[in-house]
C-alpha cells in the first residue's frame, strides 16, 4: 500500500467493522453466559440455605414437641397417618401436625412453607410398626422442603420419654 | 447547496456513499466518528437500563430477606440458649436491633460484623429501603421464648419509592415474605 493510496482511504472498511463486531459479539456472549451462570448458581445457594434454616427450625421444633407426649393413650391413636400427628402433653395441650397445601401446620398454623413430602413413621420398641398408641415407641418425622428445583431432605426420630418409662419401668414388671 | 461539515454530517455522507456509490474512496469511518458513535449508544443504552429495570427492587428483596432471616436467628438462639431473645424494630430511625439474651438493653453480637446486631436500613446496600411499619400486636417488637414461639403476631412492611414488600410473622415464628411487590401512590 503506497503512501497516495494510504491517505485516499483513511478509515475502517465494512469488513473489518463487521469482523470486529462479531468477534465482540462471540465474546459477549461468552460473558453474558458466565454471567447468567454465577447468577443461577447464587440464586440455588440462596434457595437452599433458605430451606435448610426454616427446616431445621420446623424439625428442632416438631421433636422438642413431640418429646413432650404425656403417656401412650394421650396420642391420637386415629391420627397414626402419615401425614397427620396429633397428640396431648402432660398439661393437656394438644398438638397437631398435618400437611396443607405445601406447608406443615402446626394447630392449623404453618411451621414451614415449601413442603414435598411428609412421611411421619411409627414404631414399636423391637422396630416393627406401631399400629396403636399403645404400642407405640419411636416417632419417626421425615419431610423435605423444594423450591425452585432445589430440595433439602430432613429426617429425625423420637423417643417421648413418657414411652421409654412406660415401657421399662411398668410395663415389663 | 454545501452543507456545514460536521461529525454527524460526515457519517451520514459516509453511509449514503456505501450504500451507493460501492467503492469510492474516502468510504471508511475514521476512529473519531465511531467511538463517538460507541460512546452516544453507550449513554443512551445505560440511560435506558436504569429507567427499566431499576436496582431499588433489588434492594428491597434483600432487606426483606435480612429481615428475615435475622428474625429466624432469633428464634434459633432463644431455642438454642433456653432464653428469650427480642428484636426491637425502629419505624423513625429506619432501624432494629437484636438483643442479648434475657435483656432489652444490651445489643447481641452480629456473628458476622462482630459488632451490636443493630441492621440500618437506607443506607450501605439497603440505601433507598425504608421501614415503614413493624407491628407485633400493639408494639414494635417481638420477643421469642425458650420453645420458639413469638410474643405475638406481627406485620413488617418495607418500602422502596414506590415499591412495598410485607412481611407476616406467624405464631410458629415463620416469617413470610409477600410474593407481590405492592405498589403505593405517592
Amino acid at each position: 500500500m503506497n503512501r497516495d493510496r494510504k491517505r485516499r482511504c483513511a478509515g475502517f472498511s465494512l469488513i473489518e467493522l463487521i469482523s470486529v463486531m462479531t468477534i465482540l459479539g462471540v465474546i459477549g456472549t461468552f460473558f453474558a453466559h458466565t454471567m447468567q451462570i454465577v447468577g443461577e448458581a447464587y440464586n440455588g445457594v440462596t434457595i437452599r440455605q433458605e430451606l435448610l434454616r426454616d427446616g431445621r427450625i420446623a424439625l428442632d421444633r416438631m421433636t422438642r414437641e413431640i418429646r413432650l407426649v404425656a403417656t401412650a393413650t394421650s396420642v391420637d391413636a386415629t391420627t397414626l397417618s402419615a401425614t397427620k400427628f396429633s397428640f396431648r402433653d402432660r398439661d393437656e395441650n394438644t398438638y397437631t401436625y398435618t400437611l396443607s397445601n405445601g406447608s406443615i401446620l402446626q394447630n392449623g398454623v404453618a411451621l414451614v412453607d415449601s413442603v414435598e413430602s411428609l412421611a411421619f413413621g411409627y414404631y414399636q420398641k423391637d422396630g416393627s410398626v406401631a399400629t396403636s398408641g399403645n404400642s407405640l415407641h419411636v416417632i419417626e418425622v421425615a419431610f423435605s422442603l423444594s423450591k425452585n428445583g432445589e430440595s433439602v431432605p430432613f429426617r429425625a426420630t423420637v423417643i417421648p420419654p413418657a414411652f421409654d418409662a412406660a415401657n421399662t419401668c411398668w410395663t415389663e414388671r | 447547496m454545501k452543507t456545514k461539515r460536521t461529525l454527524i454530517t460526515n457519517i451520514a455522507q459516509r453511509l449514503d456513499r456505501r450504500v451507493t456509490g460501492a467503492f469510492a474512496p474516502r468510504g471508511g469511518f475514521t476512529t473519531v466518528e465511531l467511538i463517538s458513535v460507541v460512546v452516544i449508544l453507550g449513554i443512551v443504552s445505560a440511560t435506558a437500563l436504569t429507567m427499566f429495570t431499576g436496582s431499588s427492587e433489588y434492594r428491597l428483596d434483600a432487606a426483606a430477606r435480612k429481615i428475615v432471616s435475622d428474625i429466624r436467628y432469633a428464634q434459633q438462639l432463644a431455642m438454642d440458649n433456653h432464653g428469650s431473645y427480642r428484636i426491637s424494630f425502629d419505624t423513625s430511625s429506619d432501624s432494629y436491633t437484636l438483643y442479648a439474651k434475657d435483656s432489652n438493653t444490651t445489643p447481641a453480637t452480629d456473628p458476622f460484623t462482630g459488632t451490636a446486631f443493630t441492621v440500618q436500613l437506607d443506607s450501605d446496600v439497603y440505601s433507598g429501603v425504608t421501614l415503614t411499619e413493624a407491628v407485633f400486636g400493639s408494639r414494635s417488637y417481638v420477643v421469642f421464648d425458650e420453645e420458639g414461639d413469638p410474643s405475638s403476631t406481627g406485620t413488617i412492611a418495607i418500602s422502596a419509592g414506590r415499591m412495598k414488600r410485607s412481611i407476616t410473622l406467624l405464631d410458629t415464628g415463620l416469617a413470610r415474605i409477600a410474593t407481590m411487590v405492592e405498589f403505593v401512590e405517592n
